[in-house]
């Protein structure tokens, strides 16, 4: 109680009650990052901590939002209640962290601020009604934030200095918005990862999740307004009759509606006395407690308060109101007004008659700072069982519903040295020549960050260069960080890109993909496509990473395609279609081992419901059906039915990048 | 208007980052007598809170400053029927509009794109070729090799390589070459290119040479040779 703040009042129960936090959460981290380990070998560690936050961070608040009603519904339940405090501070870190590693990840290192790019980054989706109805399509970032800000005012203020500062109305208040901050998290994972994760599991566990916190909640409070009911009243003199004698049991209290109002009625030794309801700490229902000690006790989290005056025992300083109190006959009447502060009302006698028979209180009660009782002891270790089982198993269970992703390698903190003659058109490339002279590899370049290629390399096209950078690379597509620009030099003129380049036309080309930015998609993120990596795709794709089609093939491969502009020029597009599937028209060619999509009309898809995934029910492009000079080029059909690339389909385990089993080993 | 909103986000915070140093240093006890003999910690704990609520304890701290008391709702009883109404009504509201946006974005999530014919995969089989005998694969590479040939049914016969590859290889700008004669690490200027090779794909390239060589794999970013396979 409040004769001078601490850091944390600890108590045995409170250390036991963090100890099991502390391993149980432990278990259900180590549990998911295990899993995604063992699915995902080449998961990035910020995508590990992302998702594993998360996850732990909304199963912690579904344990946090199902203890109150349940203490409500069952006091064996308080001891859970005991120390909630620590629990939500928690699960408010844990959201702190996936949130500060989100923000990094996907809006830091690049064109603007990332907050702003957190809330803005495709700002024309907060308008449902443009390009036609879509609500999947809402930013689910704002969701989170705003969960986020709730969650910390709540943290920032869980500590007694608050309650007493505040005042205790104004805290419960602030307190109670963590139900608008749960709806705003179901929000951001529903518009967020849902919108491209394909197990049922997480709508399921979601669904389940809200039907659990919310009829927990609905039963509570609608037992809570049964109590509250305006019935008629007899009344005398002012005061209120209440309830009968009998139904007092001994040291222990009762709430009762006096105007309106809960008022906590007691009967201790011979005398019954009239408080408030409202614990001046947490707002604990007072009623619902025990005279320990010659003290009213409440039951949240052992706040007591003298019965004849309300006020907490010294050195403690906080009182509660008291109201007068008569008898008659066996009927207990209180008055509305309530006494000045401090005042003793002293309670007052019950007659002989009824004092004898008198009900004595021996269920089972708990004080936090008290040895627990026999009859909590039990139900409170089975709960910290199933919780020690089921959280962990829950994660991993999660975890493991993740869609696969295929991997990509970025040579992250390895530094090599590169030489080859650099372009500039149709994107930022070197070209990596085979030693003997005969063939060679181009690698797109980009710059540290999601910035295309760094200023230092700008106005040397054609010219032979060389530079140290790390190497990204995925399906036979390369790319050069060139995270050391100060290593940058010109050797002197190269090579025109028409006389030494392999080209290879493939006629023109109608493709639906996914917009990507092909750094992340080459190896940096994993995954890197969807509507969660959205807006680290818009700023890499602003700051002049090159643009990729990844396209969904028929044999369950997903393939990215580099798209350039048909002429010298950049491509022009918006940026904000980054994540969203687009229509591209354009002709198809290979530059030594890259493919170019020199793009003619690039155009936002029709939208059309998540589709069946059966590739028989699946449009075909048109394009390439008819496209004769396509046919001269491509493999024909019956090219793929060789013995190898049968036995190659006999063998499905692995997943696409869009979540869907493929024909490929992995 | 976000970026307003932001700025104006940073100006609160800033003040409250000075109104938070100079609160602990002259304001807090005065405040809250209870804070006197509080160690670092307390005050470390409730920084986040002064920075983020500043308003309403400059408010106290003026209240104080008057001689007015500060102990905030204790003169008054303190009333729990609106709360519990006030959590009533937000569960209900919850109860009732969750499972509408909740169930409106899943079901209008959008699904994959449609198939598309792979464009990427390597040239067609040699007319009228054979399949010989598979060969060997290279060492440490999930790459199925298999050599076809026209064989003497044809005047000048040519040979096809093909490369069934399960998985991509990460390998960056991995290429294959053909030599005349199996070499050591590097690739000599007789070294044919054949083309790249990435996975997963199924890859053919037509041979120079009629007999023999050897075919090498040879990653241009890495500058190194992974592996070779005579024929």
């Amino acid at each position: 109680m409040s004769i001078g703040h601490t850091s944390v009042q600890w108590n045995r129960h409170k250390k036991i009650y963090d100890g099991v936090l502390a391993a149980v959460l432990l278990l259900g981290v180590a549990a998911a990052a295990v899993t995604s380990l063992v699915i995902h070998p080449r998961i990035t560690a910020e995508t590990l901590i992302i998702r594993t936050t998360s996850t732990a961070a909304l199963v912690l608040l579904h344990v946090i939002l199902a203890i109150g009603p349940l203490a409500r519904l069952n006091r064996k339940f308080l001891p859970l209640l005991y120390n909630r405090r620590h629990l939500g501070v928690t699960m408010f870190l844990l959201g702190l962290i996936h949130g500060v590693f989100a923000l990094i990840q996907f809006h830091g290192f690049g064109d603007t601020n990332p907050l702003v790019s957190a809330l803005a980054s495709y700002r024309e989706d907060y308008n449902l009604f443009a390009e036609g109805f879509r609500l999947s399509r809402f930013p689910f970032e704002i969701f989170g934030v705003g969960a986020l800000l709730i969650l910390f005012l709540m943290a920032a203020t869980s500590h007694d200095f608050w309650l007493r500062n505040l005042g205790a109305s104004w805290w419960k208040t602030l307190h109670v918005l963590v139900f608008v901050a749960y709806g705003l998290l179901l929000l951001h994972v529903t518009y967020g990862a849902l919108q491209s994760e394909g197990s049922l599991l997480y709508p399921v566990v979601l669904a389940l999740g809200a039907v659990t916190i919310l009829g927990l909640h609905l039963a509570a409070a609608f037992r809570e307004a049964k109590v509250d009911r305006r019935r008629k009243q007899l009344e005398k003199d002012g005061f209120v009759a209440t309830c009968s004698v009998a139904e007092l049991q001994e040291s222990r209290g009762k709430p009762v509606l006096v105007g309106g109002e809960r008022l906590a009625v007691f009967r201790h030794e011979g005398k019954i006395f009239a408080l408030s309801n409202v614990c001046r700490h947490q707002g604990g229902p007072i009623g619902e407690g025990k005279i320990i000690d010659g003290s009213i006790t409440c039951p949240w989290h052992g706040w007591q308060y003298r019965p004849e005056d309300g006020c907490s025992p010294p050195p403690f300083t906080e009182v509660v109101p008291t109201y007068r109190v008569a008898l008659e006959q066996d009927t207990v009447y209180v008055h509305p007004q309530a006494n000045e502060l401090q005042a003793r009302s002293c309670g007052i006698p019950v007659e002989e008659a009824s004092r004898e028979g008198v009900a004595v209180g021996d269920d089972p009660f708990y004080v936090g700072y008290l040895p627990l009782s026999p009859a909590l002891a039990g139900p409170l270790k089975t709960t910290t069982v199933l919780l020690a089982l089921t959280v962990p198993l829950l994660m991993a269970a999660l975890a493991w519903a993740q869609d696969r992703f295929d991997s990509g390698v970025f040579e992250f903190g390895q530094v090599r040295s590169f030489e080859g003659t650099l372009y500039e058109t149709p994107l930022p490339m070197l070209r990596l020549a085979a030693p003997g002279g005969d063939g060679g590899s181009l690698a797109l370049l980009v710059s540290f960050g999601k910035f295309g290629l760094p200023e230092v390399a700008q106005g040397h096209h054609g010219e032979r260069v060389a530079f140290d950078g790390s190497l990204i690379y995925r399906q036979g597509r390369t790319m050069i960080e060139m995270n050391a620009p100060e290593s940058f030099r010109v050797l002197g003129p190269g090579v025109a890109l028409d006389a030494q380049v392999t080209k290879q036309g493939l006629g023109t080309v109608d493709l639906t993909g996914e917009l990507v930015d092909t750094k992340c998609f080459l190896g940096v993120m994993r995954p890197a496509v969807g509507k969660v990596h959205r807006a680290c795709a818009i700023r890499c794709l602003s700051g002049g990473i090159p643009p990729g089609l990844l396209v969904r093939e028929d044999d369950g491969r997903s393939v990215v395609y580099v798209l350039a502009s048909s002429g010298e020029e950049p491509l022009e597009f918006d940026i904000e279609w980054a994540g969203r599937r687009v229509q591209v028209r354009g002709q198809l060619e290979i530059l030594d081992d890259l493919p170019l999509l020199r793009v003619e009309t690039l155009q936002l898809a029709q939208s059309s419901p998540r589709p069946s995934t059966a590739a028989s029910d699946l449009p075909r492009s048109p394009a390439l059906e008819s496209d004769s000079a396509l046919r001269q080029e491509v493999a024909p059909p019956e090219s793929r039915n060789t013995p190898s690339s049968v036995g190659l389909q006999a063998s499905s385990v692995l997943r696409n990048e869009f979540g869907e089993k493929s024909g490929l080993a992995p | 208007m976000i970026e307003t909103l932001l700025a104006l986000g940073a100006v609160y915070v800033a003040v409250g980052l000075i109104f938070t140093l100079i609160f602990h240093l002259t304001g807090l006890s005065k405040v809250d007598p209870g804070v006197k003999g509080a160690g670092f910690l307390f005050r470390l704990l409730i920084t986040p809170g002064l920075i983020a609520l500043w308003p309403a304890l400059a408010l106290k701290w003026r209240r104080a400053a008057r001689g007015l008391s500060v102990v905030g709702e204790a003169e008054s009883p303190v009333s729990s029927g609106g709360l519990r109404s006030f959590h009533r009504l937000l569960i209900c509201l919850l109860a009732l509009l969750l499972p509408l946006a909740v169930g409106a974005g899943w079901a209008s999530r959008q699904g994959p794109p449609p198939i598309e014919k792979s464009l990427l995969d390597g040239a067609p089989e040699l007319a009228g070729s054979r399949m010989l005998d598979p060969l060997d694969p290279f060492e440490g590479f999930p790459i199925d090799l298999t050599l076809r040939s026209q064989g003497e049914a044809v005047e000048d016969p040519r040979r096809q390589v093909e490369l069934s590859i399960a998985k991509d290889l990460e390998v960056p700008s991995l290429a294959l070459f053909w030599v005349p004669t199996p070499q050591g690490e590097g690739l000599s200027r007789e070294a044919v290119y054949l083309g790249a090779v990435w996975g997963p794909a199924t890859l053919r390239y037509e041979l120079p040479g009629r007999e023999g060589g050897a075919l090498v794999l040879y990653s241009l970013a890495h500058q190194k040779k992974l592996a070779s396979r005579a024929l």
